[in-house]
């Protein structure tokens, strides 16, 4: 390296700044005015279990939230309109399950 | 460094007492610490009050008997890391989408042409090359503290070294012509 930056590195050395006299007040006077957070209260050891089981607890609900389930059933409405539906009614649009080609082609759909 | 570790043990327990004789007892080193990366008083305080706030948030990760002065440099470092880091995009931002008059204004203190030109060349330099060479020519530590300080391998560090060192010289080579 040459004698400049040699020479620059030394005078770096000798400047240092110094704490003020208050300098401790100060670091104090920050560390009462900090407010812990929940995540302070809580043991750093049981910290990550916490973390995991809040993933796992917001990923559960946000799965069941976002994640439209669909009904078993017709349900208790359909149940009871389904009533005066005939069957070719009933199976195009009430039924779950989805027909088969052959029970398809056995609907009759002439009115 | 000498020091009650029992202080470290009553600090971790919410003593007050304890915790401003930390601070009193180490301020001066994470000042000097801070003074290496940093030019102006106000800055150093900010960042040495930060560094102890820092610290005693995380004290309860510290045991007693491992060295406490080396945890608190590598909290000390870590900071002026994110500061330097800050700093320079800050600085690249104004450079390209600032008024000139800005960059222009700043009145830097009289010193030798040539520290001058040391001083900002130094400045270039991308944080991660330039806290292990300060680390190593200003603050005079060994490759391997250096290493355990950033937390990298001692070969990263001397790899870091040899860069800042070829930047600097590129840049000073630049500067001369």
């Amino acid at each position: 390296m040459n004698s400049t930056l040699n020479n620059f590195f030394k005078e770096e050395r000798k400047r240092v700044f110094e704490p003020g006299p208050y300098f401790t007040q100060r670091v104090m006077a920050r560390l009462s005015e900090a407010v812990p957070s929940i995540w302070d209260v809580i043991p750093r050891a049981i910290r990550p279990v916490m973390a995991l089981s809040m993933i796992l607890l917001f990923g559960v609900l946000a799965v069941q939230i976002l994640i439209p389930v669909e009904p078993a059933g017709p349900g208790p409405i359909m149940a009871v309109v389904g009533q005066d539906l005939s069957s070719v009614e009933y199976t195009l649009f009430v039924d779950p399950a989805e027909p088969s080609a052959a029970e398809f082609d056995l609907l009759d759909f002439t009115p | 460094m000498n020091f009650d570790r029992e202080l470290i043990v009553r600090a971790q327990a919410g003593d007050r007492e304890a915790q401003e004789s930390l601070v009193k007892a180490f301020s001066p080193m994470v000042f000097r610490l801070i003074s290496r990366f940093f030019r102006s008083r106000e800055d150093v305080e900010d960042l040495a009050q930060d560094v102890f706030v820092k610290m005693f948030g995380r004290i309860d990760q510290v045991r007693p008997d491992e060295n406490f002065p080396g945890w608190l440099q590598r909290v000390a470092v870590n900071t002026c890391y994110d500061e330097l880091r800050k700093t320079r995009r800050r600085r690249i931002a104004l450079e390209t989408f600032g008024p000139r008059e800005v960059a222009e204004g700043i009145v830097q203190p009289p010193e030798p042409q040539d520290f001058g030109k040391a001083r900002l060349a130094l400045q270039a330099l991308d944080p991660k090359l330039r806290i292990p060479l300060i680390l190593k020519e200003v603050e005079e530590m060994s490759v391997e503290e250096i290493a355990r300080t950033l937390s990298i391998t001692e070969t990263n560090v001397k790899v870091r070294l040899f860069r800042a060192r070829k930047k600097l010289a590129a840049s000073l080579g630049d500067a001369k012509k």
